[in-house]
């Protein structure tokens, strides 16, 4: 039998301080031992208990792709006790990873379908996984149009900024970068992610959107994308709820029957019209 | 007129007139004889209302949750809670419209020194007044050394649950956010280890210290039969020794330990005289 | 299935035997009150018994319990080890048939198809369950099934001074030596029915999952939850419920404890957001939890009738009236005093 609970040992490879109000950073790790790299296989969309011994765990998004082997990558917002100690944390110091846990992205669904992926602030992580994922040469060929927007407050607290960048320049997909106001030396969009999606989406008949962001950008986005012709079963998004197990015993991250843990988190916004609204 | 219709009649002339939104006090439980709290908004259910053996739980602890301007049916440690709340700032004199009588479930406490409202907008009856603790119950446990009194309490607590029945009972402990729910860090264990357990009460018996009325709730309210009462009864005898100072009974004096003067006792501290 | 009849005296023989192989745990009286403890070889409940105060899952998921233990070594990697898994092998003599039900309620969550909790599976695999049935229901009682069988391994009828046993499990018969005892007959086997049972009709029957399918959104709630105190002693108390909370403490464990969907902290974010902010949520998502989710999820409710809940609740919120009321839209459980 073996322990549900005991974790990878991870080594942190690079910290990349990823905003100018230092309350973003993103760790890249390794494992310790090489045959956790192994066994431990995830797809874009699942996330990871990460745990400081002494300190606790707490769930988060796998921002890395399977593709990219051999290490796992987190961004993480410092907001309680737990994250605050992870930023604390530096190269070479060993970590702990429980999982993957959860679902993924609806990979089966999304295959030989265009893509029209949404996202705000943080939660850019698992899209970026899944984005990662897409323009993988062995992988490209199983997606059509990929249609990207990702929206920040300001240009600093955009994730990934060098790989930002570099996807502006792709053929293989069309990424739209907003800001709410506007900024000194931005080249880019301004506006409200709902507002530029509306401009610069025209999903095809067959289009499938990944939303993932703050609760507000969501309320707001998921009504253009319904008006843009994209019903409730062809729209996922990623849902965040406190957890502690991951596995859908300890009871806690339920919205109605559905353990955001286990049978999530992703969801289809069909499937969570059907569930209450306690989330 | 008996004392329930005196309560039905006023609770009915309150709710017809609109001077309060709900009426508190108790109704018929659902096991032999527990009577369980009642929130009367309309008229006719004010029939519903009882006074009787098992109408015991502290009322005054729903007051601070209740944002409508209420009505309590109360007895006396329900209305010395109240004198409690109203000095501590959590509810107003205004918003409560108090209807007073004697208590009529004293069967599990018979030595209650204040069986009688001491505060009322309306008496429903009148008791025999107060009677003087004689805390024989203390002075006979202070006489066991250190260490027998030690695994009393480490006895008690190590039945405990966690449940925190008894806080919540408690209209003392009114705290929006309790110690034991600080988590950023965490400043008691979670477990029922004897150590966890220990500093838990002991910390709320402190807070609570001064404010407590020795209404009991928290005992009534514990499942697993944790007897706080002793420890609870040892802080009231010191607060009434040290400082004079019986909580609970006036609106015009200052509880005990929420203020300072230059000469109070200081017995409680190591060394201290 | 086949039953077999003992006299008291066969009984504790059985069990002596079982003694010296199993740790055989039985209610034990201690100021009135019953919890398992260590059976003592030689006494057996008596009338007064009629249930445990605290239910048997402690003994399977205990309030507290070590999950792993480390040790951090400055320059070095930290050494990480998962707690022993429980050998004890165990005899749980006297549950009730509601509480023995509970267990096959846990071992849904517990043991589930993907996930299996290694410590709970230990001590369910290590543990014989031989269940009494009740003679009489408490007041708080509400159980519709008192003889049922699910989750234990032999049964055992009291007959004034005889024992009706019956084997139900494999497990249950390679530990009962029914070779020895006589096969009872029908004219005994018919004197079960004279155990009385409560008169409660099915409370949480399919209707109600169907109600709770529409009012999640009703005034019902606020209306319900109002006199709750919000402590966690029907939480606690409850046989199924198995809600906890995963900690690291400064001693060098990573360790679970019960948590408690009635606590404020339960839900509540690093970001301070609260799902349920306010008792209504909590009550609601309690008697969801088991009346509509966990069915829709495993298709059975988890509320065994224990009444535990019932009895020891400090402001006698009765679930039982919690439920005629959703069910009959208001209408208030008769007082039965």
């Amino acid at each position: 039998m073996q322990n549900l609970y005991l974790p990878y040992q991870m080594r942190i490879e690079k910290i990349v301080e990823e905003s100018p109000e230092k309350d973003l950073k993103t760790f890249e790790l390794s494992f310790l031992d090489s045959q956790d790299a192994v066994d431990c296989k995830y797809l874009p969309g699942q996330f990871a208990e990460v745990s400081i011994l002494g300190i606790g765990e707490a769930p988060f998004g796998i921002a890395s792709a399977p593709c990219e082997t051999g290490l796992v990558r987190f961004s993480v917002k410092k907001a309680g006790l737990f994250t605050e100690n992870l930023h604390q944390a530096e190269v070479g110091d060993i970590i702990g990873l429980r999982g993957p846990l959860g679902n993924s992205w609806p990979l089966e669904k999304l295959k030989g379908k265009d893509i029209v992926i949404i996202g705000g602030g943080f939660a850019f992580t698992t899209l970026r996984s899944m984005i990662r994922f897409i323009i993988e040469p062995k992988n490209r060929k199983d997606f059509g149009q990929v249609d990207i927007v990702y929206g920040n407050r300001n240009p600093g607290q955009m994730l990934y900024k060098e790989e930002l960048e570099e996807w502006l320049t792709r053929k293989d997909l069309n990424l739209h970068l907003t800001i709410d106001k506007p900024a000194e030396g931005w080249q880019n969009y301004v506006g409200f992610v709902p507002q530029i999606t509306e401009q610069v989406i025209k999903p095809s008949h067959n289009a499938v959107s990944l939303v993932c962001g703050p609760p507000i950008m969501i309320k707001y986005t998921l009504p253009v994308l319904e008006k843009l012709g994209l019903n409730p079963e062809r729209i996922y998004t990623s849902l965040e709820m406190k957890m502690k197990c991951g596995i859908g015993m300890c009871g806690r991250c339920n919205i109605g029957s559905k353990y955001v843990c286990k049978d999530g988190p992703v969801f289809s916004v069909a499937e969570l019209e059907k569930l209450p609204s306690e989330y | 007129m008996i004392v329930l219709e005196k309560i039905k009649e006023k609770a009915k002339e309150l709710l017809a007139e609109n001077k309060v939104e709900v009426v508190l006090g108790f109704t018929r439980g659902t096991l032999p004889g527990k009577c369980t709290p009642y929130f009367a908004r309309k008229v006719d259910e004010v029939e519903n209302f009882v006074w009787e053996e098992g109408c015991n739980h502290n009322l005054a602890n729903y007051l601070t949750k209740l944002s409508q301007k209420a009505a309590i049916i109360v007895k006396g440690c329900d209305s010395r809670s109240i004198i409690n709340l109203i000095k501590e700032n959590q509810i107003t004199r205004e918003q409560v419209y108090i209807i007073g009588g004697t208590c009529p479930s004293t069967g599990e406490c018979p030595d209650c020194q204040h069986q009688e409202a001491v505060i009322a907008d309306y008496k429903i009856s009148e008791g025999e007044g107060a009677i003087e603790d004689s805390f024989q119950d203390v002075l006979e446990f202070e006489k066991l050394s250190p260490e027998a009194r030690k695994e009393y309490f480490y006895k008690e607590a190590s039945k405990c649950i966690r449940c925190y029945a008894c806080r919540n009972a408690c209209p003392a402990c009114y705290c929006k956010e309790c110690f034991v729910e600080e988590n950023l860090p965490s400043w008691v264990g979670k477990t029922t280890g004897i150590g966890d357990n220990i500093i838990f009460h002991l910390t709320r018996a402190m807070h609570v210290a001064g404010r407590c009325i020795d209404c009991g709730a928290c005992v009534r309210a514990c499942p697993m039969g944790v007897n706080l009462s002793l420890l609870n009864r040892k802080m009231l005898k010191d607060v009434q020794e040290m400082f004079k100072n019986v909580s609970g009974l006036s609106l015009d004096t200052e509880l005990a330990l929420n203020e300072y003067k230059q000469d109070d006792s200081q017995k409680f501290l190591i060394g201290g005289e | 299935m086949a039953k077999y009849l003992l006299t008291k005296k066969d009984l504790l023989i059985w069990l002596k035997k079982l003694q010296q192989e199993y740790e055989v745990l039985a209610p034990v009286k201690e100021k009135k009150v019953y919890n398992f403890g260590h059976w003592d070889g030689k006494s057996l409940p008596d009338k007064s018994y009629q249930n445990t105060l605290k239910p048997p899952k402690d003994l399977f998921f205990p309030q507290h319990e070590i999950l792993l233990k480390y040790k951090k070594v400055k320059g070095q990697r930290p050494i990480i080890k998962a707690a022993d898994l429980p050998e004890e092998k165990r005899v749980i003599f006297g549950i009730r048939p509601c509480d023995a039900k509970s267990l096959s309620l846990l071992d849904k969550v517990f043991l589930g198809e993907e996930y299996q909790d290694p410590f709970y599976q230990a001590r369910r695999l290590n543990t014989l369950i031989i269940s009494l049935v009740c003679r009489e229901p408490k007041e708080s009682c509400f159980c519709t099934q008192p003889f049922s069988v699910e989750g234990s391994d032999i049964v055992l009828f009291e007959l004034n001074d005889k024992y009706l046993v019956e084997p139900i499990s494999e497990k249950g018969k390679n530990c009962f030596p029914s070779a020895s005892y006589c096969e009872a007959d029908f004219h005994i086997i018919d004197k079960i029915k004279e155990i009385k049972i409560n008169t409660y009709e099915e409370i949480a029957s399919a209707d109600l999952t169907e109600k709770l399918d529409l009012i999640f959104d009703s005034p019902i709630w606020k209306e319900l939850q109002e006199k709750c105190i919000n402590c966690g002693v029907c939480s606690f108390l409850c046989p199924t419920c198995h809600c906890f909370d995963i900690t690291d403490n400064q001693q060098g464990s990573k360790v679970r404890n019960w948590d408690s969907c009635m606590f404020s902290g339960f839900t509540k974010q690093a970001s301070g957001h609260n799902p349920r902010p306010s008792g209504t949520e909590r009550l609601r998502q309690r008697v969801m939890h088991k009346f509509k989710y966990f069915p829709d999820k495993y298709g059975v409710v988890a509320c065994v009738g224990c009444g535990r809940c019932v009895e020891k609740c400090p402001v006698n919120l009765d679930i039982r009236q919690v439920l005629l009321q959703i069910k009959n839209g208001g209408e208030k459980l008769e007082c039965r005093m």
